[in-house]
């Protein structure tokens, strides 16, 4: 990539892009802390995690700041303009991204990692999947890289079949005389399946926008989505 | 950064050095403008005061009267050829020397005579026809003295040298002192030199004849040099196309404005006089060939002036579909008018300095009547100058330097102009 | 190419003297829309500009080459006159160059030597109705004999914009037409050329790629003496094809 003629114009944008990088850092670290604490049924991490998230929330308003000066000053077109685009909608993705971290973490509690151990191990699969395409998707954002963005979208599809497992068997899994407290239970489970879900997603939103960032094209291709279907087919099952 | 120092350390080293040179330049500059200023002040001073004393002439009072035979016919009437039998000349002689009775002998009375303007007559007459009132009675008239006495009264003529070598004799010298004592010999206003041409007599010449053939010749050379070099800058500006032959015009408008005056009149002499046979000695060809002299400078000055006319007022007008020549007679010309004014004013300073090319079509002459038109015979302004520094008498030597300065005043007005014509007129772009 | 291209421009080649200022140059502008050329200095748009109202004619040892049609006339035939050509495509300058007269002259101008007005009324009317296109009826409307020179900057151009469209032509060029204005006054012709490319054909002539972006439907970009490419405005400045285009209007080392 040939450089600006102002060389702090290139300074800004690459300090905008590295406190995105370091932002999905923060966020992968925080996924990872979040599954932590459910597994280990460690409060204090899911605190810690609790905490990390409000970091993450003020980076975002950094970013937002720092590519807000770049728009009013520079007024970037052009490959710059959808650099300075791209980060801050990275910049929101990372956020809610963080903030599913935190809805998992505050499930900790009502969750014992000894029991359902059918769903756990599907929510683990799921969360191996989603950490892996997040971490590519931030180092295909770090060193552009339309290819594995293109993987990523494509298997998101994955995911959602996972999710949809999941959520057949946590419906069958409810009775209507389980204990309050399992009930509960099972929802958190179904909670962070959720989330884990969302967290694909997201990863597939970032995919999405460095194929933007790189090549002008907002993808508009539907992706396989399991979800509606899946629900829809439990419910039918029920009656 | 040498020597340990700072750089503004050895700024300020070499500021000293640099102010120092500055200064000096500066005084070798006004030195220069002051030199020039000097040897301006030098040569204006000396005209000046070799000239200003020709403001003035020495006149004396006589008793005349004339007898109402010598101006009226039998019919009481004034009588142009009653008055030209008369001698005048006789009368204004014989009534000074009343003034002087015990003067006996001829040789000597010659020589009083000789003290009074040889046409004091024609001064009488003159004053005559102007008021036959004074005619049958005993008059007193104001006649001017010859130009030895006027010289002698204005301090110019050396008296302490041998009898011999000087222009009037001790029995001379003598009656002036006498006339002086009765205080009938003044000096006045020398009128006549504003009022007349050219005469052998120095009181009696005057520089008008000079000036109506100056102007007359500055007419026809501004009415014949200003249109065609005004078109003849538009068509170079904005026609011709860029090529050997405009490049060769070029060269030769430039060279033109450089050859000597001389050649023109040589040119004029033979074209206008010798091959078209136009009167020799008219303002009408001094002009043609003083036309021919200013038209490259008032071209080029033309062009100079077109070209500071910013392009982008011509651009404007062709861009509305004026034809090249609408942008250029509509918009530019107008523009371009101060500045062409102003060249062609000083090509015609220039013009009415120039002797040579008269001289050569024979604006020389001797002349004692004011030209009226433009194939009378004139002289100008500059070659009377010449005529009359070339003349022996004392006393046309002041009236060349009086008109040197009415000259350099001309010159100078017409330069003013040319200036204030410049600031009222410039425009910023 | 398209039907509604009022001029289209075909394999132009201009040279100074043996200098080639714009090489093979292919385009098609809109009618009744604003085309705006932008591109380094020296990259021929302003050449490229001038040559559709002949404007390069004046200079000298300018010679063009190719085909430049205007609603299908080719506007270089021999039997084409410039004069005729420059009533139906104006130009407004990068300099307010009003006339040092009056400001009802400045727009009579144009009229007048066309002989566009019948009589003084309608000369009038013609004066009056230009000047209310260029939005400065209001401003100037008391002070219509007083000299145009004495105005501001902006109000200049806006004088030499009702100048050019007084000869009602159907294609107006500008050539940086805000350059020497402050940003209010650049705001007022931008704004005016909007109103204007309701009937005319606007082409301008820009450095400022801020204003090539708000105000033109279609930009050209010109690299030395190439059209690298004329594109919609939108996707020249989001998503332009070309490197040389991108890295131009990102300000990048080319």
């Amino acid at each position: 990539m040939s450089e600006h003629i102002v060389s702090s114009y290139d300074e800004e944008i690459k300090e905008l892009q590295g406190q995105v990088v370091s932002m999905g850092g923060l966020v992968e670290k925080i996924w990872i802390d979040a599954i932590e604490s459910v597994t280990t049924a460690s409060d204090e991490m899911a605190l810690k995690v609790i905490d990390a998230d409000k970091h993450i929330d003020n980076i975002e308003l950094e970013i937002y700041t720092k590519a807000m000066r770049l728009l009013a000053l520079r007024s970037p077109v052009a490959s710059d303009l959808r650099t300075v685009v791209a980060a801050m909608r990275m910049a929101t993705n990372l956020e809610r991204l963080g903030d599913h971290a935190k809805n998992v973490a505050r499930r900790e509690k009502l969750i014992n990692p000894d029991e359902h151990k059918e769903v756990i191990i599907l929510l683990l699969r799921m969360y191996e999947m989603s950490l892996s395409a997040l971490q590519q998707a931030i180092d295909a954002y770090r060193s552009p890289n339309l290819e594995t963005a293109e993987t990523i979208r494509a298997n998101d599809a994955g995911i959602d079949e996972l999710f949809n497992s999941t959520l057949a068997i946590v419906l069958k899994l409810m009775e209507p005389n389980n204990p309050p407290l399992q009930t509960e239970a099972l929802a958190s489970l179904l909670f962070v399946a959720k989330s884990l879900e969302r967290m694909g997603d997201m990863t597939t939103n970032i995919a999405e926008i460095i194929i933007f960032q790189e090549t002008g094209a907002f993808p508009t291709e539907e992706r396989v989505r399991g979800g509606q279907v899946g629900l829809m087919e439990s419910q039918q099952s029920r009656q | 950064m040498g020597n340990g120092k700072t750089n503004t350390e050895l700024i300020a080293k070499s500021l000293e050095k640099r102010h120092r040179r500055q200064t000096r330049l500066k005084y070798y500059g006004l030195f220069s403008i002051l030199l020039g200023i000097t040897f301006l002040i030098i040569l204006l001073g000396s005209i000046t005061l070799n000239g200003y004393t020709a403001l003035q002439q020495t006149v004396v009072q006589i008793s005349v009267n004339i007898s109402p035979d010598k101006v009226f016919d039998d019919n009481g009437n004034i009588s142009e050829e009653v008055m030209y039998n008369t001698n005048w000349d006789g009368l204004a002689k014989k009534a000074f020397r009343q003034e002087f009775p015990d003067v006996v002998d001829r040789k000597e009375k010659r020589k009083l005579s000789d003290l009074i303007s040889s046409n004091a007559g024609y001064d009488i007459k003159w004053m005559v026809s102007q008021n036959p009132s004074i005619v049958g009675k005993e008059t007193k008239l104001w006649v001017k003295t010859s130009d030895d006495v006027d010289q002698l009264l204005k301090g110019r003529l050396t008296v302490n040298v041998p009898e011999e070598q000087r222009r009037l004799s001790n029995s001379q010298l003598k009656w002036v002192k006498n006339l002086t004592d009765k205080g009938i010999i003044k000096k006045q206003f020398n009128t006549v030199f504003f009022t007349s041409a050219d005469s052998r007599e120095p009181e009696s010449s005057g520089i008008l004849g000079a000036i109506i053939g100056s102007a007359i010749a500055m007419v026809v050379t501004m009415a014949l040099a200003l249109p065609f070099a005004v078109m003849a800058a538009i068509y170079l500006e904005y026609f011709a196309k860029p090529g050997k032959w405009t490049d060769f015009i070029e060269v030769n408008i430039n060279n033109l404005a450089a050859v000597p005056s001389i050649v023109f009149g040589l040119l004029g002499l033979a074209v206008f006089l010798n091959f078209f046979e136009l009167p020799r000695s008219a303002p009408l060809v001094g002009g043609m060939v003083l036309s021919l002299m200013t038209l490259p400078t008032i071209i080029i000055a033309s062009r100079a002036a077109i070209r500071a006319v910013p392009s982008s007022i011509r651009d404007a007008a062709l861009s509305l579909g004026a034809s090249k020549m609408q942008a250029a007679v509509d918009h530019v010309l107008p523009l371009a008018s101060p500045g062409i004014l102003t060249g062609t004013i000083i090509g015609m300073a220039q013009a009415l300095g120039e002797t040579a090319p008269l001289i050569m079509i024979g604006m020389v002459v001797f002349l004692v009547d004011i030209p009226t038109g433009f194939t009378d015979a004139a002289t100008a302004l500059p070659v009377q100058i010449y005529i009359w520094s070339d003349s022996a008498e004392r006393a046309f030597y002041e009236r060349s330097s009086l008109a040197i300065m009415i000259l350099v005043l001309f010159l100078i007005t017409m330069n003013l102009l040319a200036v204030l014509l410049r600031k009222k007129f410039e425009k910023k772009w | 190419m398209t039907i509604d291209s009022k001029i289209q421009v075909r394999n132009v080649n201009v040279y100074y003297g043996n200098a080639q200022a714009l090489y093979d140059v292919n385009l098609d502008i809109k009618s009744k829309e604003i085309t705006s050329l932008i591109g380094p200095s020296g990259c021929g748009k302003s050449t490229f500009l001038r040559c559709l109202n002949r404007m390069n004619d004046v200079i000298e040892g300018c010679r063009v080459e190719g085909n430049i049609t205007i609603d299908g006339e080719n506007i270089y035939s021999k039997d084409k006159d410039p004069v005729l050509l420059r009533a139906r495509v104006g130009m407004v300058f990068q300099k307010p160059n009003p006339f040092p007269k009056s400001i009802f002259d400045n727009v009579a101008y144009g009229p007048r030597i066309h002989g566009l007005a019948a009589n003084t009324t309608e000369l009038r009317e013609i004066v009056e109705n230009s000047l209310e296109q260029a939005g400065l009826m209001d401003e100037v409307k008391d002070r219509l004999n007083e000299s145009a020179t004495g105005l501001s900057g902006g109000q200049q151009q806006r004088i030499c914009i009702a100048r050019a469209i007084a000869v009602s032509p159907e294609v107006i060029l500008m050539d940086e037409p805000c350059s020497a204005l402050d940003p209010i006054a650049t705001a007022r012709v931008e704004e005016l050329m909007g109103n204007l490319s309701i009937n005319y054909t606007i082409v301008i002539v820009t450095h400022s790629m801020q204003q090539a972006a708000r105000v033109s439907t279609r930009t050209a970009f010109f690299h030395l003496g190439h059209l690298v490419e004329c594109d919609e405005t939108n996707k020249i400045f989001t998503t332009p094809n070309d490197k040389r285009t991108e890295d131009y209007i990102t300000g990048k080392v080319g």
